[in-house]
């Protein structure tokens, strides 16, 4: 199963959007774990997650949480815009899957 | 990401982004916002508080004077959680131990704050100090024993000076690895408060009580109510700069809280400050820029993807979350809708700054700070006058009215790009 980890500032509005983001892929029959916290939690969830995701309220510090990843090998996706805005469920779903077919050589 | 850089990019956002992101503002921000949890207790103790007084008879009882008692020592223990949080949040950035960095801030704050022990007659022994140096007012302390205490750990771990005990139960380990970066601590604020005689909590408020005069007044307040949506309207999250000014906010709040408990009426006559954190947060109306009535606008527009964001957007917008907003409308660099994004917080404070001169409405004064409470509802348990609940309803009623016009106009773009 693939453990996914979404951060925004305080891990309010990710929360949000992270039930739209399960119920999109339990739909589709795929089991995926997927949480939300806030950016300054990602050390310590780090070491059970396969993908993290970052809202758009966190670019400010996008640095920092490359930094934090990269040291796991993992490359953080940085969620768009608009999709999160809209908590668009399906969309983020389809987004999350081609980012990880092209984007581990990223 | 090759395309120029726009000069807002290089002269505005760019520096505030290496701002917020800087270690000692994330500690601040992460901290304040881990206090928070002891906040919400006194929160929750507040609504009880507010509904037994209600209820005619009960409100002068032993059992409502013992609950408004707890209260007030729930409220009054915060600084020292503020220290403790400031410093695991400061050690998470650090990737240090928390736990051990959080216990060295609250033995800093202890120290600064210069208890006395005093002997009766009897021969027993009294911890004596000041109440209010435990609580909010002693927030600037706080922050300031959080850093130490987690910068100097840093300091030490990072050069390797701890003692080594190498094949130890890990716990014993961590004891170790942090001696002397403890006893650095404790000894710097010691040394500081003892032997230089320096009382941190006096130096603190002579020194920040012209600034926090300044942020409190009419026109200090309303540059901060500006600059919020300014920087999300950037796709700056408000919290991550402005956290640090709330600290000066929570002061005045403090300030307000102990003329209360003085049994003052909340009026300016009595000294009040109407620009306190407590204002700032009934002033939240769903979020930074306060876009609930934008989203009961929404929710009530013709257009049906105006209606269908409005429908996904009203359970966060009632607990003051406007990402679905900022990010989904999108407002965020969005000329149509900076005018009204900008202008309806400067209308809502400026409103609610006059009702409360002209003693209207009771002066918000309490320390049930939470973000995440419905505003109708926050707006009592912050004033505990009902009228402010009337008040901010029309502001939300008013907010909607702003927004419908720019939201016409955004569905006629709309039509022109999809046609």
């Amino acid at each position: 199963m693939m453990n996914i980890l979404l951060v925004c500032q305080g891990g309010m509005s990710s929360s949000f959007v992270v039930k739209k983001i399960e119920e999109a892929f339990k739909i589709k029959g795929e089991c995926v774990h997927i949480i939300s916290k806030a950016s300054m939690e990602i050390v310590d969830y780090i070491d059970e997650t396969d993908i993290v995701l970052v809202a758009p309220n966190v670019l400010y510090e996008i640095e920092d949480i490359r930094e934090t990843c990269m040291q796991r090998g993992i490359t953080p996706v940085i969620l768009p815009m608009e999709l999160y805005g809209r908590m668009d469920g399906d969309a983020l779903r389809i987004f999350i899957i081609h980012s990880q077919d092209g984007g581990n050589d990223a | 990401m090759l395309e120029k850089k726009q000069w807002y990019e290089k002269y505005f956002i760019d520096p505030l982004n290496k701002y917020a992101a800087n270690r000692i503002i994330k500690s601040i921000t992460g901290g304040i916002n881990g206090g928070v949890n002891v906040l919400l207790i006194g929160s929750f103790l507040s609504i009880i508080s507010i509904v037994i007084s209600s209820i005619p008879g009960l409100s002068q009882t032993s059992f409502a004077l013992k609950l408004a008692d707890l209260k007030e020592l729930v409220f009054g223990i915060v600084g020292m959680f503020f220290a403790y949080s400031i410093a695991s949040s400061n050690a998470k950035y650090n990737k240090i131990d928390k736990q051990s960095v959080g216990f060295f801030a609250v033995i800093a704050y202890f120290i600064f704050m210069r208890p006395k022990f005093v002997v009766d007659a009897a021969g027993t022994t009294y911890f004596s100090v000041e109440f209010s140096r435990f609580g909010a007012n002693g927030i600037f302390v706080a922050i300031v024993s959080g850093l130490w205490a987690g910068e100097v750990s840093n300091f030490f771990k990072k050069r390797g000076w701890v003692i080594n005990a190498e094949g130890l139960p890990d716990i014993i380990k961590t004891w170790f690895d942090y001696l002397i970066a403890g006893t650095a601590v404790t000894l710097s604020a010691w040394a500081f408060t003892s032997l230089l005689n320096i009382d941190l909590h006096t130096l603190f408020s002579s020194l920040l009580t012209p600034v926090v005069h300044v942020f409190t007044s009419f026109g200090g307040s309303l540059l901060i109510n500006a600059i919020g949506p300014l920087l999300f309207y950037f796709g700056i999250h408000p919290l991550s700069v402005l956290t640090p000014v709330f600290a000066m906010y929570m002061t005045a709040t403090a300030h307000n809280v102990e003329l209360l408990a003085h049994g003052l009426a909340p009026t300016i006559a009595n000294g009040f400050v109407i620009n306190n954190l407590a204002t700032s947060f009934m002033l939240d109306l769903g979020g930074a820029g306060s876009t609930l009535g934008l989203n009961f606008a929404l929710l009530f527009s013709k257009h049906k993807y105006q209606r269908k964001l409005g429908q996904l957007a009203i359970f966060p917008s009632l607990l003051n979350i406007n990402e679905p907003l900022i990010f989904g409308l999108p407002i965020m660099l969005n000329p149509t809708f900076f005018l009204p994004f900008f202008i309806v917080p400067i209308i809502n404070y400026v409103i609610t700054y006059f009702v409360l001169f002209l003693g209207l409405i009771k002066i918000p004064s309490s320390m049930a700070l939470s973000m995440h409470i419905p505003a109708f509802i926050n707006a009592l348990i912050l004033s505990e006058d009902p009228k402010a609940v009337i008040l901010v309803t029309l502001l939300v009623i008013l907010d909607g009215l702003i927004w419908v016009p720019f939201l016409k106009l955004h569905a006629r773009q709309v039509e022109v790009q999809e046609s």
